[in-house]
């Protein structure tokens, strides 16, 4: 099933990423078997993207992906990638769905609704 | 002039398992991360056994007086945790015997390590301990088992120690503590491999196995326990068809003997994504270089990052090494992309240098050109 983007996630327990010159590395320890699933992304902007939303549960992926693609003039080919960056994420656990349907406004942007 | 895309690789590399993109893989190899994911800590050399491959030489009666106390482990813990360090692996020694072991997991918890894996004998895990262990959450265990049969366990573990991890297993039945059994290949147990997937899989745990090297007791013991040619192709060959079975960073020499490399990390992990923490505080590249040649520095002295970033060790011998470390000679042979040179511990335990082929070579060095068998020019 296609991860909802229009509600709010938070990072699950045994989440955390960090930075890093090339990207970032996203540690996911699940509890259920012994090691950990460890992620190379090799790009900043996913990184970043990723600790903002961390930062701002309130806010949904969809929103912030919306401003993103708008702020920075992201190409359709990748917004799709950031979308799917997000949705790996789910699908993996490493986000999972926070206690309301959020705001649909990103960081510094004003909510329309 | 088009802008480079943001988005480039999400690369997905369990362990890492995956192939690392350039930028990633110089990342890892030559510049440094910014800190370890991993770091074992040997929070102790005490120990209630004697192992005879021992590779910190641990035991019952080694002196104690100047490993770190409580406090200062508290201490380190913080810094780890202020570098994002992801994960500490507790060994020793017997971590258990470390005076306020428990109390130092909960501190971990408290800043956030939300795995804390321990190597442990087992001998010390009674049910009120399990119990406590498993309300912690987070626990993975690494029970080490060096053999599916007692006589075999024994005889390099001391007599007892098979039936205590057997206990031990028992009762971590009924809780969700993830474990390993963590099983040393050596010539005495080479024959065991069957045996030891099958006793896991019966006892709820994963094998891990790991490779004999020549460090504390190990060294003395390794020309007699280290596995022959014969039984190393058949761990090559056994590993390929149980990719389930863990090995860490264990056994990329093996990809000399050719063929698709093996499941895991197949790199040296040391001073790149992991490192080794001493009961005294020293910092070295990993378990099996607690020499005066690789000591990185001491926590007594230095912060855990500015060890980890400035060190010449690791900078020097690990991630820019020169001619006279590095792959040495291995850098001529045609297989050294798939082995690397072999483990760097080993080079140096064996013949006290770097520069010169891999001792425990998988070919028939024998049978390679007279300039492999030379060192290359130092630095």
């Amino acid at each position: 099933m296609t991860p909802d983007l229009e509600r709010t996630y938070r990072p699950a327990r045994g989440f955390s990423c960090r930075r890093e010159s090339f990207g970032g590395i996203l540690y996911h320890y699940e509890g259920l078997r012994p090691d950990p699933r460890v992620t190379f992304v090799d790009s900043p902007f996913l990184v970043d993207l990723l600790g903002l939303l961390s930062a701002h549960p309130e806010v949904t992926p969809a929103a912030l992906i919306r401003q993103a693609t708008t702020h920075f003039q992201l190409s359709g080919g990748d917004a799709e990638g950031v979308v799917q960056f997000f949705r790996t994420l789910i699908q993996r656990g490493a986000l999972e769905p926070g206690d309301s349907a959020g705001t649909h406004s990103a960081p510094g942007e004003s909510s329309h609704d | 002039m088009t802008e480079p895309s943001p988005i480039r690789n999400f690369g997905a590399c369990a362990q890492p398992r995956g192939s690392l993109s350039p930028e990633v893989a110089r990342a890892v190899r030559v510049d440094g991360l910014s800190a370890p994911i991993t770091v074992t800590w040997e929070i102790t050399s005490r120990c209630n056994l004697r192992c005879t491959h021992c590779l910190s030489a641990s035991g019952p009666d080694v002196d104690t007086a100047r490993e770190l106390s409580l406090d200062q482990a508290r201490g380190v813990v913080d810094q780890l945790a202020a570098e994002k360090v992801f994960q500490i692996h507790f060994g020793g020694g017997e971590p258990f015997l470390f005076p306020g072991f428990m109390e130092l997991l909960r501190h971990a918890q408290a800043r956030g390590f939300c795995c804390l894996c321990i190597s442990t004998n087992g001998a010390l895990l009674d049910e009120a301990r399990v119990r406590e262990l498993d309300a912690l959450g987070g626990i993975y265990l690494q029970l080490s088992l060096d053999g599916a049969t007692e006589a075999t366990c024994d005889a390099i573990r001391g007599r007892g120690a098979y039936r205590k991890v057997l206990e031990a297993l028992e009762r971590l039945r009924s809780t969700v503590i993830v474990r390993t059994l963590n099983f040393v290949y050596t010539r005495a147990n080479a024959g065991e491999l069957d045996a030891m997937a099958a006793l896991a899989e019966a006892k709820g745990a994963t094998l891990r196995v790991t490779r004999l090297k020549p460090s504390g007791r190990g060294a003395e013991r390794y020309a007699a326990l280290r596995p022959t040619q014969a039984q190393l192709a058949h761990l090559h060959g056994w590993l390929h068809a149980h990719p389930e079975v863990l090995t860490g960073d264990s056994f990329f020499h093996l990809n000399a003997f050719g063929g698709a490399a093996l499941p895991g990390f197949q790199s040296c992990g040391a001073a790149r994504l992991t490192c080794l923490i001493t009961p005294e505080g020293g910092v070295y590249p990993c378990a099996f270089t607690q020499t005066p040649f690789f000591q990185a520095g001491s926590l007594r002295e230095r912060s855990f990052g500015q060890i980890w970033r400035e060190s010449p060790v690791f900078q020097r011998v690990f991630r820019r090494p020169g001619a006279s470390s590095g792959g040495g000679a291995c850098t001529r042979c045609e297989a050294y992309e798939g082995c690397g040179g072999g483990c760097p511990a080993v080079k140096h335990s064996l013949t006290g240098r770097l520069d010169l082929p891999d001792p425990d070579c998988v070919l028939d060095t024998a049978r390679l050109t007279p300039s492999l068998r030379q060192p290359l020019c130092a630095d």
